[in-house]
């Protein structure tokens, strides 16, 4: 594919998955809620008056096509609703919020980068067994950890028993805050980074080209940073733009844990009070983040790399 | 998204990115079958004590005790009691039961949900498929644990709607596996032979398409499993899961939340449940998809 028609149609096809998810996420709270979000909103003491005048301010009495249309055009106007609890425009509180979630989004996603590809590397280039075994077990028990659990384990051993950081963030911009959730945070995804990049390392240290560059007297450390770290990162950098979206939902459990004032926390809160738009409207601008990333980073690798408008594989 | 591949490792089964490390040499084979037995007996050992935890001589799970709060280890509780007295033993116990039944149920709903869309996929023409495959894109973009709160926060809590949540953000992974391994099923010779012979196209796809195209969800399912035990526990330690007074491994850690200190029996047993329940659903898949794949038995290429 040229590179301008591989621009095009994954830009259509990003429209179309965020047209798509604001659709499910209005089909989850229009046909899902029992009674309707006017009862929700009001709770269970409301006059039949006020819930009239609000399903009619709600355009809960339109039909649904017509509650569809209207969502959208809100939407469009980067109108989210209201919160039910709060009483303010979702907009504001979710912008109030999200920096301190991407601090420590984008903190985590720096330390699995780094520790990731470095234990990939160190898998590729010492090919000893024992090194296997135990990176193949210590990933392993990464990956079936909960968050939450590693959040107590860390916040006992750094916080409480050696006393070196503080229990919890405030989102402050202090970075010994910010090294336990960042770590907790990270710590499944790197051992998933560390299995693709050594996997997509050691495949393109089998190629001819390595071999080649083998004969002109370069050692396999050399190789492999002067030319097939390069070609190898593809996957890699697809992986992290995917991790990134991970991250952004999984912090919600590492800022609970570390009371960190971030999306996902006040969204756990807006949950347990059934705030139904302000925890919508949370969900739609991460998982919209989370596309918009994926496509960027997909389109800069398919203008870079020939090889990934081909769509022939990564690994190609 | 081009890369379906990517997205399985970050979806249910965060592990099937290790399915790629090896076990070297000739021996890959019987070695591998040797880990599948071994993850299959532990699977087994889980599921006995959890289908036994009624049978035990255990105390009441709910039942609370507030003259006894928090107290360690002794004859009387072998793990402690907790906050409200009750017995940490029992509850951990009894949370097996929750942890595997919604792992295998909500896994359940996801697969059946997956092989109906996948196959109506790969047979529904290049419509119905574009439509479902985009259907699930747009599923895919939401990270499992948010699309969850979402359900959550309209249903509310509760185990039913973990089922759900968890059901309604999976299929997808199943129905994108599932189609493409029908698809290339499909295309080979034994089907084009039943074929000839005259069998009809429902019972073509029953026996032939239909067990062989499931092994590669057979694998991931397994960690999948994994994967749902780790979201309930999380949903539950946020409160949204399984709600009190019902013991679930997620909400007792939730409960002791700040109590490491001073009562380490209310943290770590939970903790460690979750994590070695995890890590052998893990082992399974990983040695699952080892044992199945035709291409194990030689030697590594390196």
């Amino acid at each position: 594919m040229p590179p301008n028609r591989f621009i095009l149609h994954r830009l259509l096809q990003m429209l179309v998955v965020l047209i798509g998810t604001v659709t499910v996420l209005f089909l989850v709270i229009y046909l899902m809620v029992p009674g309707d979000a006017a009862q929700v909103a009001l709770g269970d003491h409301a006059t039949p008056e006020a819930l009239d005048t609000l399903r009619h301010e709600l355009g809960l009495d339109q039909p649904l096509w017509k509650q569809y249309g209207i969502y959208f055009s809100r939407l469009a106007h980067l109108d989210l609703g209201t919160s039910y609890e709060l009483k303010r425009s979702v907009g504001s509180i979710i912008l109030d919020h999200l920096p301190a979630t991407i601090y420590l989004t984008v903190a985590a996603l720096i330390l699995e980068t780094v520790f990731g590809i470095g234990w990939g590397m160190l898998l590729t280039l010492r090919r000893s067994r024992r090194l296997r075994a135990i990176s193949l077990a210590t990933g392993a028990l990464l990956l079936a950890l909960p968050v939450f659990f590693l959040g107590l384990v860390l916040q006992y051993i750094f916080a409480s028993r050696l006393g070196i950081l503080p229990i919890s963030g405030t989102g402050g911009w202090n970075p010994l805050n910010l090294i336990l959730p960042a770590v907790t945070l990270a710590a499944a995804q790197t051992a998933i980074i560390a299995a693709v990049s050594r996997s997509s390392l050691s495949a393109e240290m089998e190629k001819s080209y390595i071999l080649a560059a083998r004969a002109r007297g370069l050692t396999r450390s050399q190789a492999m940073w002067r030319h097939a770290f390069r070609n190898s990162f593809a996957p890699v950098a697809t992986l992290l733009a995917i991790d990134f979206g991970t991250l952004l939902g999984g912090a919600m459990i590492t800022e609970i844990v570390f009371s960190w004032p971030g999306l996902g926390r006040m969204t756990y809160f807006a949950a347990e009070s059934r705030d139904v738009p302000l925890v919508v409207g949370s969900v739609l601008v991460l998982v919209t983040i989370f596309v918009i990333v994926n496509t960027g980073v997909d389109i800069i690798y398919g203008w870079l790399d020939p090889r990934v408008r081909a769509g022939e594989g990564v690994n190609g | 998204m081009d890369s379906p591949g990517t997205y399985l490792e970050t979806n249910l089964a965060p592990g099937s990115a290790f399915l790629e490390s090896d076990v070297a040499g000739r021996q890959a084979k019987r070695s591998s079958n040797r880990l599948l037995i071994a993850a299959l007996l532990m699977v087994m050992g889980l599921v006995l004590i959890a289908l036994c935890v009624p049978l035990l001589p255990l105390q009441d799970p709910i039942a609370t005790d507030y003259d006894h709060m928090a107290e360690p280890p002794a004859a009387g509780h072998l793990l402690g009691t907790d906050l409200h007295g009750r017995d940490q033993l029992s509850r951990l116990l009894w949370a097996s039961r929750t942890s595997l039944l919604v792992g295998v149920v909500a896994i359940g709903l996801a697969l059946l949900a997956g092989i109906i869309a996948g196959g109506a996929a790969a047979y529904g023409g290049s419509l119905v498929d574009s439509f479902l495959m985009r259907m699930a894109d747009i599923f895919l973009s939401f990270p499992i644990i948010l699309g969850a709160i979402a359900i959550m926060a309209v249903l509310g809590p509760g185990r039913r709607n973990v089922f759900i949540a968890i059901a309604f953000f999976g299929w997808p992974v199943f129905a994108r596996l599932f189609r493409s391994s029908v698809l290339s099923v499909k295309k080979l010779n034994y089907i084009a032979a039943a074929r000839v012979l005259g069998a009809s196209d429902a019972r073509i796809f029953f026996r032939h398409v239909l067990p062989n195209s499931l092994t590669p969800l057979v694998s991931y399912g397994t960690m999948a499993v994994g994967g749902a035990i780790l979201a309930e526990a999380g949903l539950s330690f946020i409160n949204l899961g399984v709600q009190r007074p019902n013991p679930s491994w997620g909400l007792m850690l939730s409960e002791s939340m700040g109590m490491f200190e001073q009562s380490p029996w209310l943290v770590i047993p939970p903790g460690v449940a979750i994590t070695v329940t995890v890590l052998i659903f893990i082992l399974l898949g990983d040695a699952a998809t080892r044992a199945l794949d035709p291409f194990n038995s030689g030697p590594e290429t390196r």
